[in-house]
């Protein structure tokens, strides 16, 4: 390699990758390697790198790579065309069911009865409920005990003092045996009939009201449905990620980090009562579909 | 979209829900939504960690162990990017710290290098090919685990410098830098430089 200290004949762009780099080579022909390549890669060019034999053979040398990658990933990546995930699915979720997540037990019938259900339980059959909608694809269902008019007020008066846990075994204690729905659904488009989505959103509540008392017996005070987004029936959704940066990442990596755990496990989230309830992750709610929602009141 | 990196099943419309609104279920605790969004990642993540530590074995443990570090995590998910993009970089980060973890020189890499391929390369380079692939392997091993990540990200999977930069957790020149000194690398192990 050689050691030369000449600036490139030419101004490096902003990104030079290795101006300093000490495995950076200068050409006879005074570029920068690291710059041939980049150009190269970018697709820039000034015309040098035609007549220059030594940019020419630089250049040939990534072509070789490239080709000896396709290579590699050609033989790395026969067997994945057909990957079968079931079995690597399977272990995932045994796993998992030994991790549930529940939700908040809902009453199944007013105090001093005590019989329950589990929230995620029962906000699965109130989707599949909505879903028999046409058009109608369930998504966010939560679904939270009524709390006791005599004690609303109290209720939630302190309610900023006492923690989530207080609250649900409050909740427990006393409520109306009523629960409140609240279901988020994309609606189906298609290009022959315009949407009417009151009456979608009156469709859905509906089955939903029932799927609550005949399937479950649980007696819904309230279900708002929400539509948060609008599909393209007969055609691809768009693009629904404006920004890769903000999720947790458990493994993220500071490169700074020179000895991280590889075991490392994050904590178990925080109990669902208090996750936050997104509407659609990455929906996009065109305008004025957001609310054109039911509110409704069973019974 | 972005979903398209790991090649994320119905993006809406087609067939069964789309990603956003099974995520939007396993974060409420659907585990049947997540069953159905790891099979349908699993296969791109797969193949990815295998590019990133080379062997099938290991690549579906660090993929496994990405979507069970995924499920405990989902309750702080807010849908800011897609499933499939949020697992692409978690399954990165895993790989990544097995590779920082092995001892360098791992003899294990030469041992799964896999049979060179018998087509897709015009027939006049087959045999070219067949030695780069093997130099190719050998070099790959001599990488650190941030220049292999880097350049097998950007190489391999096609991904842009700033969502390296991202996924990583490092500077976008720093990616370039290290991008290229893993092409200078490689390009030399390929055969003769001059």
């Amino acid at each position: 390699m050689t050691s030369r200290i000449h600036p490139p004949a030419s101004p490096p762009p902003p990104e030079p990758p290795g101006a300093s780099d000490p495995d950076d080579e200068l050409l006879p022909c005074g570029r920068l390697l690291s710059q041939v390549w980049a150009d190269r890669e970018e697709g820039t060019s000034d015309g040098h790198e035609r007549t220059c034999p030594h940019c020419r053979r630089a250049v040939e040398e990534l072509d070789r790579l490239e080709t000896a990658v396709r290579g590699l990933h050609d033989a790395a990546d026969d067997p994945a065309a057909s990957y079968d995930a079931a079995p690597l699915t399977q272990r995932v979720m045994d796993i998992v069911r030994m991790e549930l997540r529940p939700g908040r037990p809902l009453p199944l019938a007013p105090p001093p009865e005590d019989l329950w259900i589990m929230e995620t339980a029962a906000a699965r059959t109130l989707r599949a409920a909505a879903e028999q909608v046409p058009g109608v694809r369930a998504g966010s269902c939560r679904i939270a005990p009524e709390p006791d008019p005599a004690e609303r007020d109290s209720a939630e008066r302190d309610s900023a003092e006492r923690d989530s846990a207080e609250r649900d075994s409050a909740e427990r204690d006393s409520g109306t045996g009523r629960v409140s729905v609240r279901l988020g659904i994309q609606a189906l488009l298609s290009a022959s009939e315009p949407p009417d989505l009151p009456r979608l959103a009156d469709a859905v509540r509906l089955r939903v009201e029932r799927a609550a008392d005949r399937h479950l017996g649980l007696r819904t005070a309230t279900v708002d449905v929400h539509v948060t987004d609008l599909v393209d029936a007969d055609g691809p959704d768009p693009d629904p990620d404006p920004d890769p940066d903000r999720n947790p990442d458990p493994d993220r990596n500071p490169d700074s980090n020179p000895n991280p755990d590889p075991d490392r496990n994050p904590e178990p989230g925080p109990g669902p009562a208090d996750a936050p309830v997104p509407d659609a992750p990455g929906a996009n709610v065109p305008d004025g579909a957001g609310n054109s929602s039911g509110k409704g009141t069973g019974r | 979209m972005t979903g398209d990196r790991t090649s994320a099943g119905p993006p809406g419309g087609g067939d069964g829900p789309d990603d956003a609104l099974l995520t939007v279920r396993a974060v409420e605790g659907d585990e049947e939504a997540f069953a159905v969004l790891v099979r349908r990642h699993a296969p791109a993540l797969v193949r990815l960690a295998t590019r990133l530590l080379g062997g099938r074995a290991e690549a579906e443990d660090a993929v496994q162990d990405a979507f069970l570090s995924a499920w405990r995590k989902l309750p702080e998910f807010r849908g800011d990017s897609a499933f499939g993009t949020w697992l692409y970089r978690i399954v990165t980060n895993r790989c990544l710290n097995i590779l920082r973890a092995r001892k360098p020189q791992d003899p294990l890499d030469a041992a799964q290098e896999p049979a060179a391929p018998a087509h897709t390369v015009a027939p006049d380079r087959i045999a070219e090919g067949r030695a780069a692939v093997g130099d190719l392997h050998r070099a790959l091993a001599d990488l650190s685990a941030e220049q292999r990540t880097c350049w097998i990200l950007r190489e391999g999977d096609g991904q842009s410098y700033a969502f390296i930069a991202d996924t990583v957790g490092i500077s976008q020149q720093a990616v370039r830098a290290r991008v290229f000194r893993a092409r200078r690398h490689l390009t030399n192990a390929l055969g003769a430089w001059r």
